[in-house]
């Protein structure tokens, strides 16, 4: 869905995206490594229907990129910069969880 | 943290930034409070950031921010990134949360600097990853240097679709189509408005290079669409667009749409200060005086989020609510206020003069909220234009109540992206002008917080609220 094309000069820090170390530079969004460097076209499932879904307005105004954060649910991808040691899983809560 | 304030200014976009450097320079004790990492706003977001290849990418009016940014930076403002605001009170009350902990403080008067967002619209397929909203990926290429990968279509209208369209060019990004949605009509409306946009012929050359730039690099472009959808399984995989009664399916991967740009009123909202209502770009905007000043008398409103006028308007805004603040706060006198407040105000005047003529241009389509009955409006919940439809049938006459039968507006977004078709949908069904309809209430907190940071978080001592006084 992404591509890096003028990538971050700052300096690399490793983070866990679904149990996989990812490298990334320091300073970008959850949902920047997620979607830029760990390749993925969603994040979550809908917690209606089930189907899957992904970013949409990247400035924390849709709550469509929320994903687990060092295991707490619900946490803006867009509006969360990435730090070293960081674990990221994608969302998948059903109503009422 | 020091818990009382003279100004508190809620966003660090052009307005906000302006607003508190100059606050501060008159002496005024100062905090602006941001949720992004860095100073800039949506419009000059990470423009501190940028190696000077991505400078060219996005052009000379985004660098331009960077002195703005280094000016507040500099200022004697104090200022907190990553501070999400979540409930302002009537007596200057701001509470916000920041890594995890929220936080009271006070002020003598409030600056709601929160900006515009793209005018949500729903669509069939809407949530299918790869669809995004043309502005929120050009946000993503500017704070994280990635882009879309092409081919990318564009679908949609607006000035801000074609500036995207030219930094994808510039960065490389095929974009295959762009589906322009503007209504040929547009133009008849948008000609009595010419002469005062020739007051500013920088907006309408930019707009004119802006047209060709996009006709030279993107590969089709298709005028007079009057609907579109998208369809796939687990993403995009196809764009089906209504040009002149006659249908077009394109494969699609990636989607950026666009539908004009709107005022965040959430703040404004929940502090239930009064609103009017544009009705050519259709949109709710707060009541303000020239300077900035809301209906509640300790609170102002500056930049888009007071009327779309851009982010060189948003700038001047701002130094024009400091002035005033000033004044009121005792720095400066009501002599000094209006010497200094004279150049910005002709300033803002000459800036804004083209507006009325790019919003004729551009207005929203008359069939953007036909929704068929099956699509989503609300993304959260899964409330579709037919369940809406339903619960009005069966009595529920207002947003309020639809909202609460159907639970359209109640999930993570809190309404953000489907009030404004609720609305529509509820003016529409029950033949109630559109001015009329009461959007759904915003209560605090506005933004979404763990009730044990709620729990744990310190209040500001009982004496300095209006009840016990």
């Amino acid at each position: 869905m992404f591509s890096t094309i003028f990538p971050r000069s700052t300096p690399l820090i490793t983070i866990e995206f679904e149990g996989v170390a990812l490298e990334v530079p320091e300073g970008i969004s959850v949902a920047a490594a997620i979607f830029g460097y760990a390749k993925q076209v969603d994040c979550r499932t809908s917690f209606v229907s089930g189907e899957k879904r992904s970013g949409f307005c990247f400035m924390g105004v849709c709550h469509e990129c929320l994903v687990e954060i060092d295991g707490k649910a619900n946490q803006q991808a867009c509006a969360t910069t990435v730090r070293a040691g960081m674990k990221i899983r994608k969302q998948h809560v059903a109503e009422g969880e | 943290m020091q818990t009382h304030w003279d100004v508190i200014v809620v966003g660090a976009g052009p307005s906000g930034m302006a607003c508190a450097a100059s606050a501060a320079s008159f002496g005024l004790n100062v905090l602006t409070l941001d949720e992004q990492p860095m100073p800039g706003g949506q419009l000059y977001r990470h423009v501190e950031q940028q190696s000077a290849a991505a400078l060219n990418v996005f052009g000379k009016d985004y660098a331009a921010g960077l002195e703005l940014v280094k000016h507040f930076r500099a200022s004697k403002a104090t200022y907190l990134p990553e501070a999400t605001v979540w409930q302002l009170g009537d007596e200057g009350t701001v509470c916000f949360s920041r890594h995890g902990v929220s936080h009271e403080v006070k002020a003598k008067r409030v600056v709601i600097a929160t900006g515009a967002m793209e005018r949500p619209v729903p669509f069939s397929g809407w949530t299918l990853p790869g669809v995004m909203s043309a502005g929120g990926a050009d946000a993503l290429c500017k704070s994280s240097g990635i882009f879309p990968t092409g081919p990318v279509i564009m679908v949609g209208s607006g000035p801000l679709q074609l500036l995207v369209a030219q930094h994808l060019a510039r960065a490389g990004v095929e974009v295959s189509h762009l589906l322009d949605t503007t209504p040929a009509k547009a133009l008849v409306g948008a000609f009595p408005h010419l002469l005062s946009a020739l007051r500013r012929p920088f907006y309408l050359c930019k707009g004119v290079g802006m047209l060709l730039s996009t006709a030279k690099t993107v590969g089709k472009t298709i005028t007079g669409v009057t609907s579109y959808s998208v369809g796939g399984k687990n993403q995009v995989e196809s764009l089906t667009a209504v040009c002149e009664n006659e249908e077009v399916t394109i494969p699609a991967t990636t989607v950026l749409v666009h539908e004009g740009i709107i005022s965040r009123t959430e703040f404004s909202r929940q502090l239930g200060l009064t609103h009017s209502w544009d009705s050519v770009q259709r949109y709710w905007y707060p009541d303000v005086d020239e300077y900035g000043r809301a209906s509640n008398q300790k609170v102002f409103m500056i930049g888009d989020g007071a009327y779309v006028h851009g982010g060189v308007a948003a700038k001047i805004k701002g130094e024009l609510a400091a002035c005033a603040l000033a004044q009121e706060l005792g720095a400066i006198s009501h002599q000094l206020l209006e010497e200094k407040a004279a150049p910005l105000q002709a300033a803002l005047r000459k800036e804004i003069s083209p507006r009325p003529f790019i919003d004729a241009m551009y207005p929203p389509r008359p069939s953007l909220y036909d929704l068929a009955d099956e699509t989503l409006v609300c993304r959260c919940e899964e409330v579709t234009a037919g369940a809406i439809r339903q619960a009005i049938a069966s009595g529920q006459t207002t947003p309020e109540m639809v909202k609460a039968i159907t639970r359209c507006g109640m999930g993570p977004c809190q309404g953000r992206m489907c009030s404004v078709a609720l609305n529509e949908i509820v003016a529409a069904e029950t033949q109630v002008p559109i001015e009329k309809v009461n959007a759904p209430k915003v209560r605090p907190p506005v933004r979404n917080l763990p009730l044990g940071e709620l729990a744990k978080m310190t209040l500001l001592p009982a004496e300095n609220e209006k009840e016990s006084a």
